[in-house]
């Protein structure tokens, strides 16, 4: 393999791919970045078996001089994090890549670094996903859902369908739902389907969601997503984004959300979070990261305390309060992460009892919705 | 036994049947009785502690009970009233407390005392042991044994020696005859298996132990071998630990025959979680994390750990992270010993409980 390219249109390539670099493995060619360049096109993948990334630079004669030039195809595997900063830190915008067997020679400008490259025909091969019958999205969109729900997935892999979001596709709708069984995010779009695309369903694990939304185009670049032999393919501009999807029966949650209330205030979400960071303050150390809540006609009292380090009590006044008076008590980083998720300058949150879920969700916007339960305090 | 260090002053105190002596005082009627507490006879439960009267039928604490029915049918099974124990357990520590600030309670009816240098300035162990057993009766009615040495171990075996409502002093010059006739399951890490693996090498008592050299107890006994061989010669130096925190609570077992079915394991863990469940409501503790060990056929040992979401207590909750964690485990060896243990504990009354959707 030879080819000489841009310095920066590599870089960025290679940290886009980079995402899917472990960064523990057993199986040290995992650690590398696979580049084949054939006829005018040169295609680099990283696959830790969960996720997979490639990403195509295709070297256009039109332009001039040309971005990428091909001189002799071929393929290499070579170390992604090591390769990200020797991209970096070379002294010429142009890079000279030579591959003979598996020795692989950079030069730009004087540098020139002679790496051990590692054998293409032992890296992974991607999976094979059919891309016939998917949806499109646009990518700040696709963004929106992972944001405004991934966040609530299981850290715990006790219950492994939990550590996924669960994708469904119903009547023009889709839905992301995330649940560690303390909480529950969904967001939802609506967006066509090809024909014959209905009640579909899948749970994507929240890593690799997150890992997506990292090299996601923060604007309407269309996304293309599709699923199949248990895996998840989304495609947008020369990237192809592959995760693994995981086995297992969601639970039930269609009825979880609570359709009354007994108390209900709208709140302004940037400053709430403030008194509850600040409160947060004195919770981080217990279990439950409790806070409490006294809502009442007159204001609202956030209270949090620590037995060693001491307390902190707040008042503050909510736009709007409907209902009766309630004492409830929740964990802050629940709440926080929630209110964060939440743009909106007006957010309304809908309580049914101390003992039970309460839900928080946008004023204008009836698209996302999250849902908390409480803490119970045993003691005082 | 000379040495130049002060002998130290060790008590060990165990109260006498103490749920079904609790029992039989506030229920007259049952004074005489065979009373048992512990699970009912019709369910899956153990038997925690039975009166003497029972006992005479051969039954014992984690007898199932169903087992100590059918040896003693008119037996009457009682349902543990734990906020009771726990009350009088207080009493008791509180009339130790009056002696020494060197209290280690092994639970709710058991603790060892160092008296070497007691508070209202008893010069002998003798005498306030005596005392400490006469407060006991006075403010409990109970009566509770007591062994009185110059180590824990020692004093430990004293004070099973006569039971019950029995005062046994052992002094350096008895100790080695003593420690000579004691049988080897007695002593402290030897279980059922360890037992077994003693009697083959021809050890059935102290005396017969203390023929076997340091370097052939550590070559079948490791690490405990060692402890062994200073055990039986009336060396101990653990301290008693008033502020022992306890770190973690476990169970396990080692099996007569070697296991490799999966299955099996999971319904032995479940056992096992049982028995950690039973401890952790004892000590009103909740854990965050849960602890999978296995010891293969040849030795081998591994531990597999889980932070839990929320704090566990039940087996119920541990069965969750112990079904993951067996999951885990490559099983290319079959398994001699599993064991279940939760750390990180905590007060269950001082924290608060995070409820959950499902």
């Amino acid at each position: 393999m030879r080819i000489v390219l841009e310095k920066n249109d590599l870089l960025h390539s290679l940290q886009t791919v980079s995402r899917a670099v472990p960064t523990r493995t057993t199986k040290p060619i995992l650690y590398g970045v696979k580049f084949s360049a054939h006829q005018n096109i040169l295609t680099l993948s990283a696959y830790d078996l969960e996720i997979g990334i490639e990403t195509v630079l295709t070297s256009d004669p039109s332009t001039n001089p040309p971005i990428l030039q091909i001189e002799e195809p071929g393929s290499i595997v070579l170390h992604a994090r090591y390769l990200i900063d020797i991209i970096r830190k070379l002294p010429h915008h142009l890079v000279r890549i030579d591959v003979q067997d598996l020795t692989t020679t950079i030069r730009s400008g004087h540098a020139t670094y002679t790496l051990n490259g590692m054998d293409p025909r032992e890296y992974p091969q991607l999976p094979k996903v059919d891309n016939q019958a998917g949806l499109s999205v646009a990518s700040d969109t696709l963004m929106r859902l992972i944001d405004h729900t991934a966040f609530s997935v299981a850290v715990s892999e006790a219950r492994p369908t939990l550590t996924g979001v669960l994708w469904t596709y119903r009547e023009g709708r889709l839905v992301f739902t995330a649940t560690d069984s303390h909480r529950l995010s969904t967001q939802t779009i609506e967006v066509g389907a090809p024909k014959g695309y209905e009640n579909v369903e899948a749970i994507i694990p929240g890593k690799s969601l997150l890992e997506l939304a990292r090299v996601l185009p923060d604007n309407d670049t269309v996304c293309d997503l599709y699923l199949a032999d248990n895996q998840l393919l989304v495609t947008f501009g020369s990237t192809s984004f592959y995760s693994r999807l995981i086995d297992g029966r969601y639970p039930d949650v269609s009825r979880i959300i609570p359709s009354t209330w007994r108390t209900a205030i709208n709140i302004d979400p940037k400053s709430f979070t403030e008194c509850i960071e600040r409160a947060a303050l004195l919770a981080r150390d217990n279990d439950n990261q409790v806070v409490r809540l006294n809502l009442r006609k007159t204001h609202i009292e956030i209270s949090s305390h620590s037995p060693e380090i001491g307390k902190i009590t707040e008042t503050t006044e909510p736009n709007t309060f409907e209902g009766e008076d309630m004492l409830i008590a929740c964990n802050a980083k629940f709440l926080l992460d929630a209110l964060k998720a939440s743009s909106d300058s007006l957010v309304r949150i809908e309580f049914t009892g101390p003992g039970s879920a309460f839900v928080l969700k946008s004023v204008q916007d009836e698209s996302h919705l999250h849902l908390i339960l409480p803490v119970r305090v045993v003691n005082s | 036994m000379s040495s130049g260090a002060l002998l130290r002053k060790i008590i060990h105190i165990d109260m006498d049947a103490f749920y079904a002596s609790i029992e039989q005082r506030d229920h007259p009627a049952y004074r005489g009785q065979p009373v048992i507490v512990g699970g009912a006879p019709d369910a899956r439960g153990v038997v925690a502690t039975c009166s003497y009267e029972a006992r005479r039928y051969g039954i014992h604490s984690t007898m199932p009970s169903h087992t100590a029915h059918r040896l003693c049918p008119h037996a009457i099974f009682l349902k543990p009233r734990m906020d009771v124990y726990r009350q009088v357990s207080r009493e008791i520590l509180a009339i130790f407390r009056s002696y020494t600030d060197l209290v280690e309670p092994l639970s709710l009816d058991e603790a060892y005392l160092d008296v070497t240098h007691d508070r209202q300035g008893i010069a002998s162990g003798t005498l306030i042991a005596r005392a400490i057993r006469e407060n006991i009766y006075r403010t409990t009615e109970l009566t509770a044994s007591a062994g009185v040495s110059y180590n824990k171990f020692i004093a430990k075996i004293a004070s099973d020696y006569h039971k019950p409502n029995g005062l046994t002093v052992i002094t350096p010059e008895q100790a080695q005859a003593f420690l000579d006739a004691v049988p080897v399951r007695k002593f402290f890490g030897v279980g059922k298996v360890t037992e077994q693996r003693l009697n083959q090498l021809g050890v059935h008592t102290g005396e017969d132990l203390r023929r076997l050299t340091v370097e052939e107890l550590s070559s079948v006994f490791s690490d405990r071998g060692r402890v062994f061989y200073n055990l039986v010669r009336g060396i101990d130096p653990r301290p008693v630990e008033p502020e022992r925190i306890r770190r973690s609570i476990g169970k396990e077992t080692t099996f007569a025959v070697d296991i490799d079915d999966v299955s099996q394991m999971a319904r032995i863990l479940e056992d096992l979680a049982r028995g950690v469940e039973q401890n952790l409501k004892h000590r009103a503790l909740r854990a965050r994390v849960v602890v999978l060990k296995i010891k293969f056929e040849n030795f081998r040992q591994i531990t597999r750990r889980m932070t839990t979401a929320t704090p566990v207590q039940t087996a119920e909750e541990m069965n969750v992270y112990l079904r993951r964690l067996l999951e885990q485990v490559d099983m290319r060896a079959k398994v001699r010993l599993l064991g279940v243990t939760v750390q990180n504990l905590q007060d269950e009354a001082a924290g608060s409980i995070q409820l959950t959707l499902f």
